[in-house]
């Protein structure tokens, strides 16, 4: 049985309602918008949030950058490009200069963004409340009204048993003085370049069914205390390909000893330094 | 009954990217540059916008005759179910702007569920970035200026209060001819 | 060295050849048809149609085919396909009274009006593996067995009263509110799940959740976490029934077709309270084709919900708890978020790493400041 799909799979209905979802989501920044999230012909957790969100934003004229842990080349970052090269017959591209859209899981490229792209981040988990309280019901009400208390106790036990704050990745957030918010599973490395950003941050959760967005230039605050401030991850050694000492590193082990190298996670923006001579 | 979409697909995206813009940067003027013919008195950026976001999950409301051939052809175009009442719409058109006073008759949705509001599509007389109303908040990098012609003080004064109510609020396009510009819950009005 | 840099595009390539290899298998034996599964391999591709929640029998076998025979990817694979489908409109409410029944039966009466009618079980078979069914040459059964399947043309409904109704009779059980079927059904594949949820969206989500899900959930609650008392089957009925729809542009009804349910009561005793006078309450199950343990486990489920849905109160096991049993139900959502750990989280796990080496580092610094001789 031969199957004509739509431009960027997804049926116009569908994208109508992904695209007002949307328009709340960035008009209530941080907020979590639910929506009919439809099934993908990719699995829950593989970034179906982030492919939804993207056939909803995608034309003719884009062009499209996915990575996966940084990379442009992982296997998950190729399937989904590949899927949209396909139902959609756009450009794709590696330099995140040049993408109008760049869908993620798990990093934002270490190239500043500009003003007018998009990026989509593949969310597992929108609640950043979740481990603190499971049940819906009640985290809805946490949010709606501001209380937070819960989140802080559980940073400030941290403190208390490590000297500091445990989140080492999806560090939550608060946007715009007002919601706390999961920043996807990034490091927090990567928290402050979502703070007063040129970009639109959209996230999407295809398995819990929630659409979030932080505007271009908005507050976005990692949470911490006076005394106890938000700190980033540091390396004692710059990356051994390019020689960038200011890019998120990914630890390689290469050989049984346990020998390690450090290199950038962002393989394009590491290509692009080692290739200017930089 | 006139056209609509000359491509849904093409001209619905093209549109939303534009309403997407508009939405995260408030003040910001945009254009929708589409060959669309709108019945009487409907501008062609509200036509545009509303087919490219209702369906039949979206009650509407407007303050044109209900048997007037702006609501047929959006009917036609989008099956929306058109509502009586302004503060059971997700989206709301106002024609009439120099009747409009207050803001508060729409819906701002709930605390727990703030994006059950209005959405609010206001035609105007002209709009400008030369104005005196002054605007701050997500989306703008300093501040930025706005003129909306026709619009009652009344309604700004009204409006600039909401942002008390946040998360609940209303989320508002005003709209000239092909032009439009968004001013989201989120913005913080001065009026000069 | 194992750098996930370059080599991505190729490897994908590579392993789609080879899971099309796999799923062949030797090319000795003959390729296995559609229509031998749809057939012969009938109650799987009757889960698949519940849990993909698209009545297709054909799309269904082809999924299990194409998913070496693996059920929840055969599930995954309709489910996909489903999603883009047009929807034209919603047909009427099917009665199950009208159906076309090839099975029957009641727990709580010895007989009932229209009779108990086994029909084709397993209940009743000794689970000895026959070996030599290959062999064994095929004797025709058409006119030694009496049956209904769905490709026979007309359906003349033999009326058999719900067992349920005759204890509704007596004013022993809750009638039912005749829910008249307002036109805009809520659909919970096309909206969020909002919590607490309706009943209609309950079952929704119990008839596509996950059998093994359902069948493990209703058994907490007959172990005791969850029911004090032995529930009872009122009726398990399988059977045809007809599908109508009126088309807009007709005016009148038509049938479209014939799906094959499997429906379920399950009976609860109520001792009574101040509103309600003493009597029984039921739990309903209702899953597309022949799947008894499903619609049964839907069923206990069913009513262990409804009594918790009223009261905000904290619900003490699991299988009370609407939030849970609804959220955790559907296996394509836990498959996928189970199995997305094999998605690289080499990133978030360098964090990890930093965070550790650092909280290590203290540790031991504070271990040998505490082993210096003190004075």
């Amino acid at each position: 049985m031969s199957h004509q799909y739509n431009f960027a799979y997804l049926d116009e209905q569908s994208k109508k309602m992904i695209r007002r979802t949307m328009l709340k989501a960035i008009a209530i920044p941080g907020f979590q918008v639910p929506f009919g999230g439809r099934e993908m012909p990719l699995p829950y957790g593989w970034g179906t949030g982030g492919i939804q969100l993207t056939a909803a934003i995608l034309g003719k004229e884009d062009t499209l950058k996915v990575i996966d842990q940084g990379s442009d080349d992982t296997v998950n970052a190729i399937s989904i490009k590949k899927f949209f090269k396909t139902t959609a017959d756009i450009e794709v591209t590696e330099s995140t200069e040049n993408a109008t859209i760049i869908q993620t899981r798990h990093r934002i490229p270490e190239t500043p963004l500009k003003k007018g792209q998009i990026m989509v981040f593949q969310v597992p988990i929108p609640e950043p409340l979740q481990f603190i309280e499971p049940r819906r019901r009640e985290t809805a009400k946490m949010h709606a009204y501001q209380e937070y208390g819960a989140m802080y106790v559980k940073l400030y036990e941290d403190i208390a048993t490590y000297g500091r704050i445990a989140t080492a990745f999806d560090y939550p957030v608060q946007v715009n003085q007002r919601y706390i918010m999961s920043p996807s599973p990034i490091p927090k490395y990567d928290n402050p370049k979502l703070n007063q950003s040129p970009a639109i941050h959209f996230f999407g959760a295809g398995r819990e069914k929630r659409i979030y967005a932080v505007p271009p230039f908005t507050d976005v605050k990692s949470l911490d205390f006076e005394d106890y401030s938000f700190e980033l991850e540091s390396w004692n050694e710059p990356c051994s390909i390019c020689g960038s000492t200011t890019s998120f590193l990914d630890e390689i082990i290469t050989d049984d000893e346990g020998t390690r190298l450090f290199i950038c996670s962002d393989t394009e923006y590491c290509q692009k330094r080692s290739q200017g001579g930089e | 009954m006139l056209q609509g979409f000359q491509s849904e697909t093409n001209d619905s995206q093209s549109v939303f990217r534009k309403l997407l813009t508009a939405m995260a940067s408030p003040g910001s003027i945009e254009k929708i540059d589409l060959d669309i013919d709108c019945p009487g008195n409907l501008h062609s950026a509200s036509g545009g916008i509303l087919l490219t976001l209702l369906d039949f999950e979206t009650p509407f409301w407007t303050d044109l005759d209900d048997s007037s051939k702006e609501i047929q052809w959006i009917q036609f175009h989008t099956s929306t179910p058109v509502k009586n009442s302004a503060t059971n719409s997700l989206f709301a058109l106002c024609t009439h702007y120099d009747e409009l006073e207050d803001p508060n008759l729409f819906n701002p949705g709930t605390l727990s569920s703030p994006d059950l509001s209005t959405t609010l599509l206001i035609q105007t007389r002209g709009i400008d970035n030369n104005g005196k109303i002054r605007l701050t908040g997500p989306g703008i990098q300093t501040e930025a200026y706005l003129r909306l012609k026709g619009i009652k003080e009344v309604f700004l004064k009204r409006r600039a209060r909401m942002v008390e109510n946040y998360p609940q609020g209303i989320d508002m396009i005003f709209i000239c001819e092909n032009r439009f510009v968004c001013v989201p819950r989120t913005t913080i009005l001065e009026v000069f | 060295m194992y750098v996930a840099v370059k080599g991505g595009e190729k490897a994908v390539k590579q392993s789609r050849r080879l899971v099309a290899k796999m799923r062949r298998g030797p090319e000795t034996v003959p390729p296995i048809r559609t229509n031998q599964i749809e057939h012969q391999m009938g109650l799987g591709v009757d889960r698949v149609m519940a849990e993909g929640s698209l009545y297709d029998n054909k799309a269904a076998a082809t999924a299990l085919k194409q998913a070496q025979g693996d059920t929840m990817e055969a599930i995954f694979l309709v489910r996909a396909f489903r999603t883009t489908l047009k929807r034209f409109g919603t047909s009427a409410p099917i009665d199950t009274q009208d159906m076309q029944i090839i099975r029957r039966i009641s727990g709580i009466y010895k007989d009932i009006p229209g009779g108990q009618v086994l029909g084709p079980t397993y209940d009743y078979t000794h689970r000895l593996i026959d070996f030599d069914s290959d062999e064994k040459k095929e004797t025709p059964l058409k006119n030694q067995v009496p049956t209904v399947d769905s490709t026979e043309q007309d359906i003349s409904p033999q009326q058999m009263t719900r067992v349920i109704d005759i204890l509704r009779q007596q004013g022993l059980m809750d009638t039912a509110s005749p829910t008249t079927p307002h036109k805009n059904v809520e659909d919970l594949t096309r909206e969020p799940l909002k919590l607490p949820a309706s009943r209609s969206i309950r079952l929704q989500n119990l008839a596509r959740g996950d059998e093994g899900f359902l069948l493990g959930s209703a058994y907490s609650l007959q172990r005791g976490f969850g029911l004090d008392r032995h529930p009872f089957l009122g009726e398990l009925r399988v059977g045809y029934i007809a599908v109508k729809y009126t088309p807009p542009e007709l005016g009148f009804e038509i049938i479209i077709g014939k799906i094959k349910l499997t429906e379920c009561f399950m009976i609860n005793r109520f001792d009574g309270s101040e509103n309600k006078p003493p009597g029984f309450e039921n739990g309903y199950g209702l899953v597309f084709g022949q799947s008894e343990r499903k619609a049964m486990s839907m069923a206990l489920l069913d009513k262990s919900l409804q009594n918790s849905s009223n009261s905000d109160s904290k619900t003490k096991y699991p299988a009370q708890d609407q939030e849970f049993i609804l959220s955790h139900s559907d296996n394509v959502e836990s498959s996928g978020f189970v199995q997305h750990l094999k998605l690289p989280h080499y990133v978030d796990f360098q964090s990890e790493l930093v965070f550790i080496r650092n909280l290590k580092k203290e540790h031991d610094k504070k271990k040998e400041t505490c082993l210096e001789p003190s004075i």
